[in-house]
């Protein structure tokens, strides 16, 4: 009995062992090789009667490492299952608001973020909105995909209004709507974000706040533009750098992103830009 | 029926929960203890905050696979058993009919059940409880719902082990049988895609014991209400089907020859 539970014992401390080995001769975190067998919802419907809910659930926690791991290992990240497996998740339990909604912003948030398709990600939306008419949230996500991603603020207004007639919608939802038409200024896009936040948790959350903190270093970069041609114009050149400014009395600090990074100066051409090392970098901000 | 008739089914159902649990049947429930724990631990950080429905959802369905399970499994050797180990002539030479043997069979595993489920949905009531602080009273429902399809599931397995000669023959029979009536739904639409007549079609949906009938579980997670009715015309759709299965499991049982 002892020698049999000492060999057991030796076989399990060499499993670690030979599974370094792999990783090491592999790859820890290889890009995954993603397969779906069943690439309808009503056909795993069919393979789990009664059990619809959990398979649903198995498909939503499928989606999201696939999202990860794509945005996170894959050399190109095409993110091709991403679409198959929201709507099997979907079609498997057809109430699932989160998968609808998070499955669209992770449609629509631009590649390398995610797969930059955000005509499908509205599609998922609207078919979100079939299966649960009532939910605010879903048009609330759909006027934020408008806005955001496809930069149409009347179809965006649109669907806040059609949000803001539902029984439970907050009263914002219509003012919100009004901005829209009015204006597609960055107080609006801020406006969005806050809202999100509000209503969202984890990672929702997370996006919705590293947006407000991308508006607010917009907002700085403008500020210090402004500052550095007002130094040009009352001394007749460009300040050597930001340090300048506040030497000059025009800035209490150097102004920095919402990171704690200064921001980036080009001090033969008089721009600021916000560094390309900060969170907040992006190539285009429009 | 007269009280020693009802005496002797409570002993024989007593001495079946006794031989069930003797099994080691109920083992399944501390890894069902770990599943609980684990996924309420860990899916919060995979799921984004879809935990709570997920653990609801695995709790309930845990419930029904694992009832389902020792259902079928241990439901067909109860007679089975008995016939291959020749330990039923002992009892039957007593003044025990074959009817009562197989009623407090019936009882007997529908009790083991009963604990399963019970003891079940405690650990899931726990994990929600210790984990969201609150626990929806509804999902009750739902457990209830799955035990009265389990009871079914003990009707389906008697009655083929009473017709099969062996214990595999029974397994095949009752687990096909529990798989189609889950597919009701499915057999009722093939009126609409196959060329089979429809008197078949409809023959086959009304003869098969529909389990989806008690698949709440959807509902009761999306709170949606399920009336108290709903759940009355469960229990009398189990009464009439279960009456009708043990029925003709006592006919066949009594005409089976055990020598």
């Amino acid at each position: 009995m002892r020698p049999t539970l000492l060999g057991v014992l030796a076989l399990c401390a060499l499993i670690p062992v030979v599974q370094g080995r792999l990783d090491a001769s592999l790859g820890e975190h290889r890009d995954q090789r993603s397969v779906l067998y069943l690439d309808s919802g009503q056909h795993v419907r069919r393979v789990v009667p009664g059990f619809e809910d959990l398979a649903a659930d198995l498909y939503w926690l499928r989606t999201i490492q696939y999202y990860g791991g794509q945005r996170a290992f894959a050399n190109q990240k095409t993110f091709a299952l991403l679409r198959p497996l929201i709507e099997i998740t979907t079609a498997l339990d057809p109430r699932f608001e989160l998968a609808y909604r998070y499955g669209a912003i992770f449609m629509s948030e631009p590649n390398p973020l995610g797969a930059g398709r955000p005509e499908e990600g509205i599609q998922i939306l609207e078919q979100g909105v079939a299966a649960l008419p009532g939910s605010w949230r879903l048009r609330f996500e759909m006027g934020s995909a408008y806005y955001f991603f496809l930069r149409d603020p009347e179809r965006a207004a649109a669907a806040l209004q059609a949000g803001a007639r539902l029984p439970e919608a907050p009263f914002w939802m219509e003012s919100l709507a009004a901005r829209f038409l009015l204006a597609q200024d960055r107080n609006s896009s801020r406006e969005i974000w806050r809202r999100q936040a509000e209503m969202s948790e984890g990672y929702m959350r997370e996006n919705a706040v590293h947006h407000l903190k991308l508006l607010d270093s917009l907002d700085t970069r403008d500020a210090a533009r402004g500052l550095v041609e007002r130094y040009r114009q009352e001394r007749g050149r460009l300040p050597a750098s930001l340090e300048d400014l506040v030497t000059a009395g025009h800035a209490r600090a150097v102004p920095t992103d919402a990171s704690g990074r200064p921001l980036a100066y080009d001090p033969t051409t008089g721009s600021v830009e916000i560094a390309r090392d900060s969170p907040y970098w992006r190539l285009r901000y429009d | 029926m007269g009280g020693p008739g009802l005496s002797r089914i409570v002993a024989v159902a007593a001495n079946t929960f006794r031989e069930t649990v003797r099994e080691r049947v109920l083992y399944n429930l501390l890894f069902f203890a770990l599943l609980m724990t684990a996924s309420s631990l860990l899916l919060g950080q995979l799921s984004i905050r879809q935990d709570e429905k997920i653990v609801k959802d695995l709790g309930l369905a845990s419930v029904d696979i694992f009832g389902t399970v020792i259902a079928l499994f241990i439901g067909v050797g109860l007679i089975g058993k008995e016939i291959e180990r020749r330990s039923l002539h002992p009892l039957l030479a007593r003044p025990l009919r074959r009817h009562e043997f197989l009623l407090g069979k019936f009882v007997g595993l529908g009790v083991t059940l009963l604990v399963n489920t019970l003891l079940m949905s405690l650990g899931l009531f726990a994990t929600l409880l210790l984990r969201y602080r609150r626990a929806d009273p509804a999902l009750l429902k739902a457990v209830l719902a799955i035990y009265m399809s389990l009871l079914l599931v003990v009707a389906v397995t008697l009655f083929f082990s009473t017709l099969a000669t062996s214990t595999l023959v029974a397994t095949l029979f009752s687990l096909g049988v529990v798989v189609a009536g889950r597919y009701s739904e499915v057999i009722r639409n093939m009126r609409d895609v196959t060329n089979v007549p429809e008197w078949v079609v409809t023959g086959l949906y009304w003869a098969l014991p529909n389990f989806h009938n008690f698949d709440i579980k959807t509902e009761v997670v999306h709170g949606d209400p399920v009336a108290l009715a709903a759940l009355g015309y469960m229990a009398a759709y189990l009464v009439i089907y279960a009456a009708i299965l043990l029925l003709l499991a006592q006919i066949a049982f009594s005409r089976r020859d055990l020598q």
